[in-house]
């Protein structure tokens, strides 16, 4: 993959990737970290895409199992998740007009699966293929996240009985 | 505000920290380093092989493949599907079992049960008495003939309430994953790993109320993808609640309420757990082998920036048996960087390796570390997988004779 192309795909799917990483990790760090990963992979192996949304589902597809690796590792048990417990957020999460403060209490895959779906209106079907997951699965992480957040949002207020 | 434009506008607040120029300097600094690395690896020994958490990739074929365990071919066909269960020589277990199911119509077929002294893996299929496939009496999407019931399964199995008593063991944990059979049957299979040696105890596994009405309502709800504001929480007679829209119920889906009813049923399954000598047979790296060369990833504390290499470890202590096993590694660390195993793929995957020199695959996964000045001692569990996640394989370890590590066998004894 020549500089150039490299750097076409990175302005378009650069904030995208960043988004899932961020929704899975709740880390802009990390977020950042896993978002360079995915395209240094995508600029070292030389895969070739059909389609410019095909190389996006790549990278979405790549950050997402990297982050699965991060949560796995022991820097992540022993640092991340106490950041995770002490609250940290983004100011930007704290806007009035914004559900992300409540999305980010969901649990990862959750997040995840409402990235997907509600920004970047991917189908279940191809969630499905983006996450390795079934059909059903992410039908029923996708419901079991709205109905969280409503519990969530009628918990805080935003929402009437 | 529409909820989906609310999703929209939250979600478009996460920007990342750094602009687009150095975001590509950054991927293309690592281009060059990793180039930089690759030249300075060759100069050194022991570097022949890629990162040994690589262990985590495995593409090895071979008796082990990925899949459910074959309970049937590690018992060699003694299972009865009655009222007990005998195991072969290899894995005896599991006497004295019993099973109770309270609804008529279906039955638990215990499929088998093996494990060492700390692990019970059980497998068993909950079947209808006259045959018929339980996914008749679940979900079918019509519009493109696909069973979709294996996901209600595992919904249903989630979300009643289920127990294991493992008498006189305080601390134990268990996985349960739940598939849909060829036959269309709901198989079970369970992992219980306990920190207290339960040999010789009672253990019993029992749920109550398959009750998949809930998730059929959900699946309708899906199906005319209502917005989040159109759900109301009901309770159900049995106390639990669920999500109820004012959307109109989708076509697609044509249920018999009464036939998915009828799958309630409570069950319980008790086995008194007798490991037989091969499950409780163990072996250790053998105390010649004072390191191993393991892949590890250092991440500096300030700059966060991650450097992968290959180092020599000591191995302070390890433990492999018929379904599993660790190995607890010192390494040095400074104090400005976290060092751990590279949980990464790569191209030289763990494995055990048996006499007549089959690979069996193994995965390793980072347990816990501590810090004693600059030397990290990590626990690490070893399972006999492709990864954290694929099933897990029962093998004879009296037939192992090592351990493939990064590339190198070590002798287990």
């Amino acid at each position: 993959m020549t500089e150039q192309e490299f750097s076409r795909l990175a302005g378009l799917y650069r904030t995208s990737v960043y988004r899932a990483a961020y929704c899975y990790t709740k880390n802009s760090a990390d977020a950042e970290d896993i978002t360079q990963e995915a395209f240094f992979k995508l600029f070292t192996t030389g895969t070739e895409f059909e389609t410019d949304e095909k190389a996006k589902a790549w990278l979405i597809r790549t950050a997402i199992n990297r982050c699965k690796d991060l949560r796995k590792s022991l820097r992540y048990r022993l640092t991340v998740q106490e950041e995770e417990a002490a609250g940290a957020v983004c100011s930007d999460e704290k806007a009035e007009d914004s559900l992300l403060p409540l999305i980010m209490k969901l649990k990862p895959k959750s997040r995840c699966v409402l990235y997907m779906y509600y920004y970047e209106e991917y189908s279940v079907k191809e969630i499905a293929g983006l996450l390795g997951e079934k059909k059903t699965t992410v039908t029923t992480r996708l419901l079991r996240a709205r109905k969280q957040l409503k519990e969530l949002l009628i918990k805080e207020g935003y929402y009437e009985l | 505000m529409n909820y989906k434009k609310l999703f929209k506008t939250s979600f478009s607040r996460i920007i990342p920290p750094t602009d687009i120029d150095s975001f590509e300097r950054s991927v293309l600094e690592r281009t060059e380093k990793m180039e930089k690395r690759k030249v300075n690896r060759f100069k050194k020994p022991l570097v022949a092989v890629a990162a040994a958490a690589a262990a985590l990739a495995l593409g090895v074929t071979g008796a082990a493949a990925a899949g459910l365990i074959d309970f049937g071919e590690i018992f060699g066909g003694h299972i009865k599907t009655d009222e007990g269960y005998s195991a072969n020589e290899l894995l005896t277990c599991g006497q004295d079992i019993s099973w109770r199911v309270s609804d008529e119509d279906y039955a638990i077929e215990v499929k088998g049960i093996a494990g060492s002294e700390r692990d019970v893996l059980v497998s068993f299929e909950i079947v209808r008495k006259d045959g018929k496939p339980v996914s008749d009496f679940m979900q079918k999407l019509p519009e493109d003939g696909i069973l979709e019931s294996m996901d209600c399964c595992g919904n249903l199995y989630d979300g009643k309430e289920r127990t294991y008593s493992i008498k006189d063991v305080k601390s134990y944990t268990w996985s349960p994953e739940i598939r849909l059979t060829d036959e269309g049957n709901i198989s079970v299979y369970d992992h219980i790993t306990a920190e207290e040696p339960i040999s010789g105890y009672l253990v019993q596994h029992s749920g109550t109320s398959f009750y998949p009405k809930k998730d059929m309502d959900d699946f309708r709800r899906m199906e005319v993808e209502a917005d989040i504001d159109r759900f109301e929480e009901r309770v159900a007679d049995d106390g639990t609640t669920y999500l109820v829209s004012d959307a109109p119920p989708s076509k697609s889906l044509s249920l018999d309420y009464d036939s998915i009813l009828s799958l309630r049923l409570d069950w319980s399954i008790e086995f008194v757990y007798n490991p037989s000598e091969a499950s409780l047979a163990s072996k250790s790296i053998s105390d010649e082998v004072k390191t191993v060369s393991i892949g590890l990833v250092s991440i500096d504390k300030e700059t966060e920036d991650k450097e992968y290499f290959t180092q020599d470890c000591t191995v302070t202590e390890s433990h492999f048996s018929c379904t599993g096993g660790n190995i607890m590694l010192a390494f040095d660390c400074s104090d400005e960087a976290y060092v751990h195993l590279n949980t990464q793929s790569g191209a030289n995957p763990t494995a055990l390796i048996t006499a007549d020199g089959r690979e069996i695959p193994a995965y390793i996964q980072p347990i816990y570390g501590e810090h004693d000045g600059t030397t990290v001692y990590q626990m690490n569990e070893i399972r006999y997988s492709e990864s954290i996640i694929e099933d897990l394989t029962v093998v004879d370890i009296r037939e192992v004779t090592g351990i493939k590590i990064n590339g190198v066998i070590y002798p287990l004894e």
